[in-house]
């Protein structure tokens, strides 16, 4: 079954918020997604993402209008979404660290068919 | 790949550490670790005249300490009163270790605590045109001199 990571990775800035959009090219499913917050964090960083649904926003990690934020720790999400084609992933990581940047990574899985 | 769409900029809420660093922290500790006591005192200055002040002295022994750390000075009525701590030296003189103004209240924490040693003088400031009541309130803890001397000078060294 063809799938592929769809990898956000971004160094923010200190005190900078940041938004990365990814279109989807071709119609599937997102099955999961895992996000890093490297050691050094201390749950400063803030990140959410969010799937554009046929022009629908709809927040899939955490629930509701939210974030998570963590320290030396990757987590995993299950998404289970159908795609098309010019959906968007939007990925916001917002860095509360007033001294260091921060790199996080958020990784997407799409795939074409539902696992 | 994804795109930068947007950035922004942010208060920020704290100061962590540089990606995968090591976390090398320093910690003092602030707490007589010898004998020690909770501290707790109140004093009550009735009819304290308009531009003027009341005194009070505390004594605490000669061989204590006191470490404050929470200091209130508290009326009824809002106007600008202000709070001065003195302590006597050991040649008889009184210096000042702590002066702050407030309307209504005067509410400090001093974390890393303000030592007074055998006496110490309250000073309620009315700077108002009406008589007014204020009450004192401190706590903190008390130790020895002794004590002090040994945990708390040596040990910040």
């Amino acid at each position: 079954m063809p799938s592929r990571l769809i990898n956000f990775r971004y160094t923010v800035p200190a005190s900078k918020g940041v938004e990365l959009e990814h279109e989807i090219k071709e119609a599937g499913y997102l099955a999961d997604g895992f996000m890093h917050f490297p050691d050094g964090c201390n749950a400063l960083v803030h990140v959410r993402v969010r799937l554009a649904i046929r022009g629908t926003i709809i927040q899939i990690a955490p629930i509701e209008d939210d974030y998570i934020a963590l320290n030396d720790a990757t987590i995993n999400f299950r998404i289970d979404e159908k795609v098309e084609v010019k959906d968007k992933i939007l990925v916001e990581i917002i860095n509360y660290d007033s001294v260091n940047p921060h790199t996080i990574s958020v990784i997407i899985t799409w795939s074409k068919e539902r696992r | 790949m994804p795109e930068l769409v947007r950035i922004w900029s942010v208060t920020p809420r704290g100061v962590g550490r540089k990606d995968y660093s090591k976390a090398i922290e320093r910690q003092t500790e602030s707490v007589v670790r010898s004998w020690q006591d909770d501290y707790q005192e109140a004093k009550v200055m009735l009819d304290i005249p308009p531009g003027s002040s009341q005194t009070e002295e505390i004594d605490i022994g000669v061989d204590y300490v006191v470490l404050l750390y929470d200091i209130r000075l508290v009326t009824e009525i809002n106007v600008l009163i202000g709070l001065e701590i003195q302590e006597q030296t050991v040649t008889g003189e009184w210096t000042t270790l702590y002066k702050q103004f407030g309307y209504t209240r005067i509410i400090d924490k001093i974390s890393r605590g303000l030592p007074v040693f055998r006496t110490y003088r309250v000073i309620a400031y009315n700077f108002s045109n009406v008589p007014i009541d204020v009450v004192f309130s401190a706590s903190g803890v008390i130790t020895t001199r002794e004590s002090y001397e040994l945990e708390v000078i040596s040990g910040a060294s």
